[in-house]
């Protein structure tokens, strides 16, 4: 008995879905519990895009200092989200384990910025 | 409510039944209080940033070459993604080629790591040169660590394909090693973002 | 307890013996290994405890060297700390979490025997530095720089791997118990009906795997500053030892409170049971101890307010610490509130429990005084401080553990613990623990400081410090009496037998035979509302008062029961768990390793066997069922 009911058509399980399907699925979780191997490609597609912008962000000398900060730090949340919530299958799943991470996850956050602040360090 | 009740109190005793609620559920508190351990790692790391003394500091980085092993690092949660439905789809070959495709993936980021720091070796940044060179080896060898042991961990899956010893409610499920694999992938998104990108 | 046949339990033949109990899976097997274990250690704890107090006698004695009494003080605050208290917390919640639920056995049985065979081994391992040398002198805490020196005597290597390894083995359990009870219990048992005892378990398990991590990266940084050279605590070289302080009490403040609600939890189910009343505001009892948890994290810089944080920082941690107290309150008042009004029974449980509250509120009130830093900065590093958590972790947290122990002793064993034996241990223990360390709070208002191996004369401390010594030895004999109302009553077999139910309880582990089978439940238990079994037997009249309900036949009661997966009160094939030697074997191989690390660098031999006898026991525990078929 699973958790999650999954529905596998065979249909699917090769490459060649169509594009309407791999941008929907994307953004419906209504419809499907797994992004189709399609789907897969496309997310690290984007991840991949990301990564580059984010690899040439310290060479642009128009952002440096705090808006190049600002901007990897929100780039590296993208791609940590979406590793997060669709390869890791979060979004579909019980909110139990989505909680389970992000009280690990705030809590750490909360815990060392507490730190590095009375260092003086933040 | 009654059959699922009895699936509850059986838990891993019965063979037959499902045991991926409880596992999953351990793995995902265990990823939990992961963040906790990285996140000690990476806030010494930040407090010591500057504390370079007479060796190198960031200005050491290759950052062409980390982003190519970065990369390769972010296209093995593909690769394992790709495992994990196959495995689904009960198609033990594709399964096992896409576990060894991640191990793969895995081992040359690794062999780019290695590489990597014996260069920073050669020129100065050694873990007691510093306390930037003890945090810094610090946080990418554990993180090393943590992927050398997913590469171990996929290598014995895709030996346990063949023969079909891998089922379902067998020890190394394939999610539960997918789940662990994309930590230390996510992991590995921070750190290349904070000790490599960032300029503070 | 009816059944219409017997349920076929169905495990491989299990080893007997001596092997048998290396190999048990058996949560409550596990849970008195956990047990025996402690009060070995508690005793060993206790000795060290006694020499420090000797020397301590009158001022400038000559019992210990200094070096003897600071290896004797850091393992005493060490092994009650890590091998007493936490034992003791995970003995209980090991045997009655499955049970308090409707469970046959927590989530991953083998990973929880792997928790208990690290925690022994890895304690063994740190006592085994007694005759190696020298133990761990760098107090409990093991504060940098005094940790990071002498690297040359290994002493702190001990202490730094034996903690990493009892944190594994903690990580461990606390994904299991949570993994347990987040899927394993029974029908109708929802969260809000399971007993306080297993919401603090399940507290607990949470505060440890959120907080053992940092000190985790502690640890492993102290071990590389003390043989890699590095310096994430070097002041000279730029570190900053204040770090350590940091990621140690973002552990070490919630393990503290790991420490004492397991306590909690056993009063919250002994006042009602010898009151006659429900537990008074049950949800409040529950969210109180939650918010104890959460809150919890957020307090650890109040053991640093003298080092120099800044106001802010102070004003902050002072601030969050006073707020921890408010929780805390409101569970004394529902304590009390249990109580009043209630038909009492005084016997040994009930004295330990009540007394938990007093002593408890003291050792919480010194607490508050230290939560105001102004006053803190005066109590810091003195016998206040000592007083404090004496208070809160002996006449609280043990007393809680020691009124546990009388109150499931017949669960565990069908037999009851002497009467006049338990309540002569009570007021020896009482007086005992009162004497030692209630004048440690006017001693450290004077100024006597902590960790020193003696003080000269003409302080005024040596009364009081005579006063407490003696109150130690009586501590002693309060235990001694402890140890023989146990062997008496049940390896002398002379104790009073009992069955399912001796105290007319509330909750389900008195619905099982005493001692439980394996199996724990013939039929699982299908639950109505919190104290569901209460509800089974009374029922309320016009007045409110409970009305017994007719006994069915053989004087049994019938709880209500699942239907098995097939034919109703036909026998239900019963799959228990195999017993394994993986478990132990792993563990065993993590020790080995630790060792080695700790003799670096010729230890690397150690290293690699225990890194390959790791290996082989996880491959072997992965690849094997879980029921072996025959």
């Amino acid at each position: 008995m699973s958790m999650t009911t999954e529905t596998h058509d065979p249909a699917t399980n090769d490459l060649a879905a169509t594009e309407s399907e791999a941008a929907a699925a994307v953004h419906d979780e209504d419809h499907l519990d797994h992004p189709t191997p399609k789907q897969y490609w496309l997310i690290a597609l984007i991840l991949a895009v990301v990564t580059a912008i984010e690899v040439a962000v310290p060479y642009v000398d128009a952002l440096r200092g705090a808006p190049s900060v600002f901007l990897l730090i929100f780039l590296g949340a993208v791609k940590f989200a979406m590793v997060v919530a669709l390869f890791m299958h979060l979004r579909f799943d019980k909110p139990l384990y989505r909680n389970f991470f992000l009280v690990g996850l705030v809590g750490a956050i909360a815990m060392f910025v507490i730190v590095l602040l009375t260092f003086r360090a933040l | 409510m009654t059959d699922a009740a009895l699936e509850l109190s059986h838990g891993e005793h019965a063979d037959h039944h499902d045991v991926k609620p409880l596992r999953k559920t351990a793995m995902w508190v265990f990823l939990g209080s992961e963040c906790v351990f990285f996140g000690a790692m990476i806030s010494t790391f930040l407090l010591y940033r500057n504390s370079t003394n007479d060796a190198p500091g960031v200005e050491i980085f290759d950052i062409p070459f980390t982003s190519a092993s970065s990369f390769i690092l972010l296209m093995s949660s593909l690769t394992m993604v790709l495992a994990h439905n196959a495995f689904e789809n009960k198609d033990m070959r594709q399964t096992r080629i896409w576990l060894i495709g991640t191990a793969l993936l895995g081992s040359t980021f690794l062999a780019g790591q290695i590489f990597e720091f014996t260069e920073f070796i050669h020129k100065g940044l050694t873990l007691p040169a510093s306390p930037f060179g003890s945090a810094f080896y610090m946080l990418t060898g554990f993180h090393g660590m943590h992927v050398a042991v997913g590469v171990m961990l996929l290598a014995a899956m895709a030996i346990l394909t063949l023969n079909g010893r891998l089922y379902e409610d067998r020890g190394l499920n394939v999610e539960l090693v997918g789940l662990y694999w994309h930590f230390v992938d996510i992991v590995w998104i921070v750190i290349f973002t904070v000790v490599y990108l960032l300029q503070i | 307890m009816t059944t219409t046949a017997e349920p076929q339990v169905i495990r491989s033949p299990g080893p007997r013996g001596i092997w048998g109990w290396i190999t048990t899976v058996d949560h409550k097997r596990i849970g008195l290994l956990y047990g025996v274990s402690a009060g070995v250690f508690f005793f060993i704890g206790g000795l060290e405890a006694l020499l420090v107090r000797t020397q301590l006698f009158g001022p400038n004695l000559e019992v210990l060297s200094a070096d003897a009494y600071n290896q004797l003080f850091t393992m005493h605050g060490l092994t009650m700390v890590f091998l007493v208290v936490m034992p003791i917390a995970a003995a209980f919640t090991n045997y009655f979490l499955p049970i308090l639920i409707g469970a046959r056995d927590v989530a991953f049985p083998r990973l929880n025997a792997f928790s208990y065979w690290l925690f022994l081994f890895s304690g063994l391992l740190i006592y085994s530095s007694f005759v190696m040398g020298g133990s761990p002198d760098g107090a409990w805490v093991g504060y940098a720089p005094l940790s990071t020196q002498l690297t040359e005597v290994v002493r702190m290597d001990y202490w730094t791997i034996g903690l990493q390894l009892l944190g594994v083995a903690s990580i461990a359990a606390s994904a299991n118990f949570i993994a347990t009870v987040f899927t394993m219990r029974a029908p109708g048992m929802t969260m809000l009906r399971m007993p306080v005892f297993a919401w603090m378990s399940l507290v607990v398990a949470f505060l440890l795997i959120f907080s053992l991590p940092s000190v985790a990266i502690g640890l492993f940084q102290l071990f590389l500053d003390r043989n890699f050279g590095g310096l994430f605590y070097a002041a000279a070289a730029g570190g900053d030892p204040l770090l350590w302080q940091h990621l140690f009490w973002i552990f070490g403040h919630p393990e503290v409170y790991v420490l004492i609600l397991p306590a909690m939890g056993i009063v919250s189910e002994v006042l009602p049971t010898f009151a006659r009343k429900p537990l008074f505001g049950y949800p409040f009892v529950v969210f109180s101890g939650a918010a104890i948890g959460f809150i919890g994290f957020g307090v650890w810089s109040h053991h640093m307010f003298t080092s120099g944080m800044g106001p802010l920082a102070e004003a902050g941690f002072g601030v969050a610490t006073m707020i921890i107290a408010v929780p805390t309150g409101v569970k004394i008042f529902n304590w009390i509130g249990t109580i009043w009004g209630g038909k009492i029974t005084f016997n040994t449980p009930m004295l330990f429990s009540v007394a938990f509250i007093a002593m408890f509120v003291i050792g919480g009130l010194s607490g508050v005084t230290h939560a105001v830093v102004p006053s803190d900065t005066q109590q810091h590093d003195t016998y206040y401080v000592v007083a404090h958590f004496h208070y809160v972790l002996f006449g609280g947290a043990i007393f809680g553990y020691v009124s546990g122990v009388y109150y499931w002793f017949p669960k565990w064993t069908g037999r009851v613990l002497n009467e006049t034996l338990g309540k002569i241990h009570f007021w020896l223990a009482l007086i005992g623990f009162n004497l030692t360390f209630g004048p440690m709070h006017i001693l450290g208002l004077n100024g006597m400081p902590r960790r020193t191996y003696r003080y000269p004369e003409g302080l005024g401390w040596a009364n009081w410090n005579s006063v407490a010594t003696i109150g130690a030895y009586l501590i002693l004999v309060a235990f001694l009496v402890f140890v023989w109302n146990i062997v008496r009553t049940h390896f002398l077999a002379k104790g009073e037998r009992v069955g399912n139910d001796p105290w007319d309880g509330r909750t389900l582990e008195w619905t099982i035979p005493s001692p439980p089978p394996v199996h724990n439940f013939d039929e699982v238990p299908v639950v109505h509302a919190l104290d569901d079994f209460w509800h089974q037997k009374y029922a309320e009249d016009e007045e409110g008062r409970a009305v017994r309900m007719p006994a069915l036949a053989g004087g049994a009661v019938t709880v209500d029961k699942a239907t098995g997966g097939g034919d109703e009160g036909e026998h239900l094939d019963i799959h228990m768990p195999s017993p394994s030697y993986y478990p132990v074997l792993s563990s065993l191989g993590l020790v080995i390793l630790g060792a080695g690390l700790i003799y670096l660098p010729w230890g690397f031999i150690a290293v690699g066997v225990g890194t390959a006898v790791t290996m082989w026991g996880l491959f072997g525990w992965s690849l094997e069922p879980i029921t072996k078929e025959h």
